[in-house]
């Protein structure tokens, strides 16, 4: 048993290494790795790849793959995203797991917001699904923005829904300041954007 | 010229490896020594590294001295090569590196042993680091369910 030799020499020899070795072995990790697979190892390693220092240095030196963005055909405006993996000689396309987008908008420390209320980060590829609008709103004709709001180190999603003239406000969940543990902010809230909009029709 | 002086290191085994010093320079810690003592001809111990490691790690060091001939291309090939090594030689490696404190090397070598970890399962990562999962199932559960790191 060839392979089972290789292994267990691999073993041997990595379960040996010293804590700070094994830290900068994590650090080249692409991140979507660490987030489902590496994070639940064990506890000491959930806190070291959670802390905001590590976060920050695996995004510097974790190769990024690329993501393309193709029209899925002629006639519709949807376009899916595409992934490029590096390999042995040359790459490999492969498709990137997401439904078909219209648009996708930028919008702030890199995330970018994609439809039907998504925001997604094209760094480490992670995709959040806005929690569901309390006006129901089917999320196919509206106009959204992304911001970061540094006092409460929070990100915000204004949505506003044209059928109703209502606007809607999430905060998406994100560490604490001190980087321990998560808090998750899914808040939703209604307020009249009415005055906005009578003024533009006052104009006229 | 400090170019053309020599510096000799020796090994846990007794080699000895007569090198430029501009090429010892890579390693921090050999650059204290000589800063800190300046020997002249003298030899300086590398006791936790052994030849065969050491030679390893010394041809790197002369492959990355700076030389304004070589492109950056040529070095991305070169490094792939080195690091094509038994599991053993990498760990040897990387502890000298460590030892030596040679940055883009522990850098290098770390980059091969995270493409090792493309694809194998949780369990498979906890036995190789000899770690025991210390998440109840609830609690495994409940950390997944927390998204943040998404988002910075």
């Amino acid at each position: 048993m060839k392979d089972e030799g290789i292994v267990k020499e691999f073993e041997d020899a990595l379960s040996q290494l010293p804590e700070h070795i094994i830290y900068c072995i994590l650090m080249k990790l692409p991140a979507r790795d660490l987030h489902n697979k590496f994070r639940f190892i064990c506890k000491s390693w959930y806190r070291t790849i959670s802390s905001n220092k590590f976060i920050s240095q695996n995004a510097i030196n974790s190769k990024p793959e690329l993501l393309i963005q193709v029209t899925c055909s002629r006639n519709t405006k949807l376009k899916r995203l595409v992934e490029v993996e590096e390999e042995e000689n040359g790459f490999k396309l492969c498709e990137f797991d997401m439904k078909p987008v219209g648009r996708i908008r930028p919008g702030c420390h890199g995330l970018h917001f994609v439809n039907a209320m998504r925001a997604l980060n094209p760094l480490t590829k992670f995709i959040l699904a806005l929690p569901r609008c309390p006006s129901y709103c089917p999320h196919e004709d509206y106009g959204s923005a992304l911001g970061y709001d540094p006092t409460a180190n929070q990100y915000k999603v204004v949505h506003v829904y044209n059928a109703t003239f209502g606007f809607e406000k999430f905060d998406l969940g994100c560490s604490d300041v001190n980087g321990n543990g998560f808090v998750d902010h899914s808040k939703c809230m209604i307020g009249p954007i009415l005055l906005i909009f009578l003024r533009v029709i006052q104009c006229r | 010229m400090a170019f053309t002086k020599k510096v000799t290191l020796k090994s846990s085994d007794g080699e000895l490896f007569i090198i430029d010093r501009a090429v010892a320079l890579q390693s921090r810690t050999i650059q204290y020594v000589l800063e800190d003592t300046n020997p002249v001809d003298a030899i300086i111990p590398v006791p936790a590294v052994d030849a065969r490691t050491l030679s390893k790690v010394l041809e790197y060091c002369k492959k990355h001295l700076i030389d304004l001939n070589t492109d950056f291309e040529d070095y991305s090939k070169w490094d792939k090569d080195f690091v094509d090594a038994e599991v053993w030689m990498l760990y040897d490696l990387i502890m000298a590196a460590d030892y030596l404190h040679i940055p883009p090397l522990i850098d290098l070598i770390c980059d091969k042993i995270a493409s090792m970890f493309k694809g194998q399962t949780p369990d498979k990562i906890r036995e190789i680091f000899n770690i025991d999962n210390d998440f109840s199932k609830e609690e495994e559960e409940d950390f997944k369910k927390k998204s943040g790191w998404a988002f910075k």
